[in-house]
């Protein structure tokens, strides 16, 4: 067991370098001179030249590259173009809200997907079955921006249930309507998965077997059903955490939520060619984290993935 | 639900008429939609009744605000006096032309590499697989953002950023279908007839592959065309004044108060496209699975 962790963590660790690698030749190879961008327009080509020298952009490639490593190693991202500021401080700032969101994203798919999948497989073909079908393919097919457009319309801006984006206390009642548009979609795909993995278990003989032994229905999905559907769904749900933590560009842009999609976005907007990328890979340390976390979580879960 | 009735084994036969017949139904329907939603992109410019991006002065109310129907302007007017109707007609074509060519260029570099790291294994597939993961490990959303901001958000620039992320699903997807067809027969077959490497994966890999290149296509499209509302709704997809479903709930929202239905009609028209697109790939794929 120890084995599979420590290979997997040695291959989470040689992606992390690709990844790194990719976006510091993004930066370096991509249009764009980010020492005009500081001098400014008017700036005299002196000047330019002396910042770019500051900054080390007159270095050879592969010493550009072994520095950049060298600030990354120190929890050095660079520093903001608009701001001045180191990126990682920026972005750390602004985690908490996004990581706040993530959650209650993973929390409304469970929500809805949960009992709406076990309920449309074991009433295989009645009337919940077909609406929640109907329902979750339209969820999947919706823009997130739209849905989330539609919801602030509604139960904000008319109803005044919700107040209109932006944060504040009590955060639940702020993150509502976030949380639900990021989760909507992913609760949609729970509910099918879900749905077809129960079909799957309950013609099983033991679930048969735990019927004989006079179980009620009840229990029967509790103990024997439930366990298998969770093992399928806790890939899923690392995943998205992953995922969600790396960033949810569009939701947060449609609610104001002060996260680090939302200021992505606006460093894209002012051309802080830093703080994108620093998001970027901030992001995908997520992702990798997750995948690692899922594999050794799945490694303990089912043994035979140790071998491979 | 008694336990008697679930220890019978359900008839084979019937059910699986029964669902093949669905899903033909299926097919045929979401088939239909999908080629009226092209065939609308395509004619648009004969059907629109008015050129989208013309500004009408008499296109607003007197405080400004967008028109409801009339004579003129079937469905209204957007914020800018210009014909709703032309504009969602003109507004499927950039989405339908990005995920169209941006799936079928995943799609070719998925079913090569997929095959090469599946059949030749080894260093290739070492490489292939880990280059998939590294790149499924970049947020998605945001990574498209940033490229496309620093190279410019041109057509052909969304759809080679577009193809270069989703070729790794089908890549993926085929290898490990590879992984189960070079155990068989017919593959240690032309292996025994001389088949070199080159022939085996062009002419009996590629062709058993094809049926789960062309769902995964299908579905792509579907993704994309999602993915593509969404960079248009960050600025950074189809500009303004080009009329794109996505780009019109972008800039409407603002007056969904006045005219709900400049946010409304386009998202439908975004959902029926991609519902119509997934129902087509899937199935597809049911019929193909059971036939």
């Amino acid at each position: 067991m120890l084995r599979h962790v420590a290979r997997r963590l040695l291959w989470s660790l040689f992606d992390l370098l690709v990844i790194v690698t990719i976006a510091f030749l993004l930066t370096y190879l991509l249009p764009g001179d980010p020492a005009r961008t500081i001098a400014g327009p008017h700036a005299s080509v002196a000047d330019v030249a002396r910042i770019r020298r500051q900054l080390g952009l007159d270095a050879p490639l592969y010493v550009q590259y072994g520095h950049y490593l060298w600030n990354l190693v120190h929890f050095n991202l660079g520093t903001s173009i608009e701001f001045g500021t180191p990126v990682l401080g920026d972005i750390l700032a602004k985690f908490p809200a996004t990581a706040i969101l993530a959650v209650s994203g993973v929390v409304w798919e469970l929500i809805l997907g949960l009992p709406l999948g076990i309920l449309s497989a074991v009433r295989q073909g009645g009337l919940l079955d077909r609406v929640s079908s109907v329902l979750s393919m339209a969820a999947i097919a919706l823009p997130q921006f739209w849905v989330g457009i539609i919801l602030l319309f509604v139960l904000a801006f008319k109803l005044h249930w919700f107040p209109l984006g932006g944060t504040g206390s009590p955060v639940l009642w702020y993150g509502f309507l976030p949380g639900l548009t990021l989760g909507i979609g992913g609760a949609a795909y729970y509910q099918q998965l879900v749905r077809s993995r129960v079909l799957e278990v309950l013609p099983q003989q033991y679930i048969a077997t735990a019927r004989a032994k006079g179980l009620s229905e009840w229990a029967v999905l509790v103990r024997h059903v439930m366990p298998q559907v969770m093992t399928t769904l806790i890939t899923q749900i690392g995943m998205d955490l992953g995922y969600f933590m790396a960033g949810v560009v569009v939701v947060e842009t449609v609610f104001g939520w002060p996260g680090i999609g939302l200021q992505a976005w606006a460093a894209i907007k002012a051309l802080d060619v830093p703080l994108v990328i620093g998001t970027v890979l901030f992001g995908a340390f997520w992702i990798v984290l997750a995948n690692f976390v899922v594999d050794s979580i799945y490694g303990l879960i089912d043994p035979r993935i140790r071998l491979r | 639900m008694s336990a008697v009735a679930n220890l019978q084994q359900p008839l084979e036969r019937p059910r699986r008429n029964v669902s093949r017949r669905r899903a033909y139904t299926t097919l045929i329907v979401s088939g239909s939609i999908v080629f009226v939603i092209v065939a609308v992109a395509v004619l648009a410019p004969v059907l629109a009744p008015h050129n989208p991006d013309r500004l009408f002065p008499n296109g607003l109310s007197a405080a400004g605000n967008p028109l409801g129907p009339s004579r003129a302007f079937p469905l209204g007017t957007d914020q800018f006096g210009r014909d709703e109707l032309s504009r969602l007609l003109w507004g499927g074509r950039p989405a339908l032309l990005i995920s169209v060519i941006a799936s079928v260029f995943s799609s070719a570099v998925g079913i090569l590499l997929g095959v090469a790291a599946g059949y030749l294994g080894g260093w290739v597939d070492t490489l292939i697989s880990r280059f998939v993961n590294i790149l499924m490990s970049f947020p998605l959303t945001l990574f498209a953002v940033a490229i496309v901001l620093i190279v410019s958000p041109s057509l052909i620039n969304l759809i080679i950023i577009i193809a270069a992320i989703y070729w790794t699903y089908t890549a993926r997807l085929v290898r490990a279908e590879v992984l189960t067809l070079r155990e068989q027969d017919f593959v240690s077959a032309a292996h025994a007839l001389g088949a070199t490497p080159w022939r085996l994966m062009i002419r009996h890999l590629m062709p058993n592959v094809l049926d789960t290149v062309i769902v995964r296509g299908v579905l792509t499209m579907a993704q994309v065309f999602l993915l593509e509302a969404g960079l248009s709704y960050l600025g950074v997809g189809v500009q303004p004044p080009t009329p794109d479903w996505g780009l019109m709930i972008a800039q409407s929202q603002n007056y969904y108060g006045a005219d709900p239905g400049l946010v409304l009609y386009p998202g439908i028209a975004i959902a029926v496209t991609v519902i119509a697109v997934t129902q087509l790939g899937q199935s597809y794929r049911a019929l193909r699975r059971r036939a």
